[in-house]
């Protein structure tokens, strides 16, 4: 467990100023990158959005076209927003929860540049038409390597601390990020693999990478940062060790089954399927444990998120996983997913995921982690406020029209009476919401983003109060 | 090299750092609380019965679906629900001919086959369609285009040729049922007759115009055998 609270005011290697002064440079250059990512990532989202409803918006340009613009959204930020944010986030929690400055400073920050320039070349490429095909590995191989090798330089920093750590017993928070970076690496080398070619295996290995990225990345990093943030935040133990080892062990055990039900009907023979659908029921049982765990270390202080911003996303953000990964276990099973398969329901979901649940949680961690790093505080509450509203009322505005559209586009399909194209046309309110809710959620990123080069280049004057909305909750 | 890192990392502060440090430290440290330790909470009873009950779940359905453990797709799932097919289903030309007019040719021509005066052509009674459906075979297969007077109004438009994109049964079938469609009430073209016409006009390529359409018809009517009409047997 983490030492007293001696140890984070004493002058020592060991003090939470050392740690962050280590930390600043590799972890502020991997969180701007991110938010870079992010505002690009957004207007390809709101591009391709608009596509959905409005054919014709930029058909002209071959390299503004659907089938390229939707691909690079999903890369750009998954690679780039989420991954780089993501990966600054979970150093800085190991540095913090295992009392170590971050080491290879210099390789992280040259890895991160590297990242940046593959992220680059990728997105050219796609948008020059050049891509594997393939969801969530649309990048070529060359970049999609480059991008697997910075995140294992990263994770071998990330082991480095762990070897050198100055604590007897590891967080839970550390169990899942080191889980994360020895997960990613695995799943992107063999995913890049030349031995992939017949369709019914490319088709498996698709959708155990993309399911496994999004719950052995995306979502450890996402619940270290919360089992980190709700008890520092609030003040309050974390419930039950038991449950969080218990949590931590269901994820690693069921969740690389989960990808094979995206292919219910295919080729695959039926006992993967059926093994990959019981396995993803099966995660009722890691979200629930969660799920309560976070539950009773918040209940009673629940007063705290009116306070505190990084609170505030970070339980709407757990909230999220808990509603998200339910939702995709009764999804997973053959009879519901006779009907939302092939629907925008399913593209709902998995902005639920990467939304709701991961991007709001790194809202929140950075909320938390740039005034440290920078030595500096927001510059105004309202704009925090203004941001956690438009993301939140945004993907709630984005979500529920399209799950309940997309429902209802499924029972029009499965009717061979109704023709195609009326399936098709009764989508469209249902998608012009969605282009709503994404202008909504792209001023929320460029509120995002304006405060977040604000403090990271410390304009104006130095803020006297910390990000914090009471004197009552020391935290921001 | 273990112990260079570590000396590396653990490094007191530099110089030019330590100047403010001892109130940097304490304002860092003072503005958050530490990190609590873990409770040992054992959680609520329904909890445990979730678990069961899905490991329960899991193991039933595993056990239910599981196919045999074969190489093969689809084990259990072979047949659709409620879907037995009791002998062979019969071809419908006319409903094939429906389902090929909602497709092709119902843009243009409207749902109610009369299309937007002067500027789509009526087939409701047209002669082309009616008494002369050779007409509608020749200028379905290779097209269209230039004046065209019918009911009164003047039609100067293109329509494509269809000859690449549907076969002969597909012809016969949208032919037979616009003839028997939107108030027409004639007899059924056959794929033979779409067949014959199309490898006697095998010379013609781009649309026919109104003029062309004539000569052509002029000079492949004695080569036909039987009449258009004669074929709805």
């Amino acid at each position: 467990m983490i030492g007293g609270h001696q140890s984070e005011i004493d002058s020592t290697f060991q003090s939470i100023r050392f740690l962050d002064e280590k930390a600043r440079y590799p972890v502020l250059f991997l969180v701007v990158s991110g938010v870079f990512w992010l505002l690009f990532g957004s207007l390809l989202a709101l591009m391709a959005s608009v596509k959905m409803h409005a054919p014709e918006f930029l058909g002209q340009l071959s390299f503004l076209t659907f089938g390229r613009v939707r691909p690079l959204h999903l890369n750009t930020m998954v690679y780039g927003w989420a991954s780089m944010t993501g990966a600054g986030v979970a150093l800085w929690l190991l540095s913090r929860t295992l009392r170590v400055a971050i080491p290879m400073r210099p390789y992280i920050i040259g890895v991160t540049a590297l990242w940046n320039i593959a992220l680059l070349v990728g997105s050219v490429q796609i948008l020059a038409g050049f891509t594997r095909g393939i969801e969530w590995l649309e990048f070529p191989v060359s970049t999609m390597i480059v991008i697997v090798w910075c995140i294992l330089v990263i994770g071998i920093a990330a082991m480095f601390m762990l070897f050198y750590r100055n604590v007897k017993t590891l967080y839970v928070s550390v169990w899942y990020i080191i889980a994360a970076f020895l997960w990613l690496p695995l799943l992107g080398g063999v995913s890049s693999m030349p031995i992939f070619d017949t369709p019914t295996v490319q088709a498996g290995m698709n959708w155990w990478f993309a399911h496994n990225a999004l719950g052995l990345w995306f979502t450890p990093i996402g619940l270290a940062a919360a089992y980190y943030f709700i008890p520092k935040v609030i003040g309050r133990p974390i419930y039950s060790y038991g449950l969080s080892l218990l949590g931590f062990w269901g994820l690693a055990l069921f969740y690389n089954w989960n990808g094979f039900h995206h292919l219910i009907g295919s080729p695959l023979p039926t006992w993967f399927v059926t093994i990959s659908i019981a396995a993803s029921v099966m995660m009722i049982i890691p979200v629930v444990v969660v799920a309560v765990n976070h539950h009773m270390t918040v209940v009673g202080s629940f007063s705290a998120v009116k306070h505190s911003p990084t609170l505030r996303f970070v339980v709407f953000a757990a909230m999220s996983y808990t509603f998200v990964s339910l939702q995709g276990s009764i999804q997973a099973l053959r009879t519901t997913n006779e009907i939302i398969h092939f629907t925008h329901f399913v593209v709902a979901h998995a902005h639920i995921g990467m939304y709701a649940f991961v991007t709001m949680m790194l809202f929140g961690s950075c909320y938390y982690i740039l005034p440290r790093l920078t030595n500096w505080e927001w510059q105004s509450h309202k704009l925090i406020k203004a941001h956690f509203w438009l993301s939140a009322i945004g993907i709630i505005l984005y979500t529920v029209p399209l799950q309940v559209g997309g429902v209802l586009q499924g029972l029009a399909m499965n009717n061979p009476d109704i023709p195609f194209m009326d399936t098709m046309n009764l989508t469209i309110p249902y998608l012009i919401a969605r282009s709503v809710a994404g202008v909504l959620l792209t001023v929320g990123h460029l509120i995002f983003a304006y405060l977040v080069i604000r403090i990271v280049a410390k304009v104006g004057l130095k803020p006297e109060i910390p990000g914090v909305w009471s004197k009552k909750i020391k935290e921001a | 090299m273990a112990d260079n890192e570590k000396n590396q990392n653990n490094k007191p502060f530099g110089d030019e750092e330590r100047k403010d440090s001892i109130f940097d430290i304490h304002t860092a440290a003072l503005r958050e609380a530490p990190l609590p330790e873990e409770g040992n909470e054992r959680g609520p009873v329904w909890m445990y019965v979730v678990i069961v009950l899905t490991l329960a779940f899991g193991f039933f359905y595993m056990g239910r679906y599981l196919g045999e453990v074969s190489d093969r797709a689809h084990v259990l799932f072979t047949a659709p629900p409620g879907a037995e097919v009791t002998g062979e289903v019969e071809f419908d030309l006319l409903a094939e001919g429906q389902r090929i007019y909602t497709r092709v040719c119902q843009a243009c021509h409207q749902a109610n086959g009369e299309g937007i005066s002067g500027v789509f052509p009526s087939l409701v009674g047209a002669e082309w369609v009616v008494d002369e459906p050779d007409y509608a075979v020749m200028l379905t297969i290779n097209g269209l285009r230039g004046e065209l007077v019918r009911e009164r109004a003047v039609y100067d438009g293109v329509m494509p040729g269809f000859g690449n994109q549907l076969d002969d049964l597909d012809i016969a079938a949208v032919i037979s049922y616009v003839r028997s469609s939107f108030g027409n009430d004639a007899g059924e073209i056959s794929e033979d007759r779409v067949a014959q016409i199309r490898e006697l006009t095998a010379d013609k390529s781009g649309a026919y115009t109104a003029e062309t359409i004539e000569e052509w018809i002029t000079r492949i009517e004695p080569e036909l055998e039987g009449s258009a009409e004669a074929v709805s047997e």
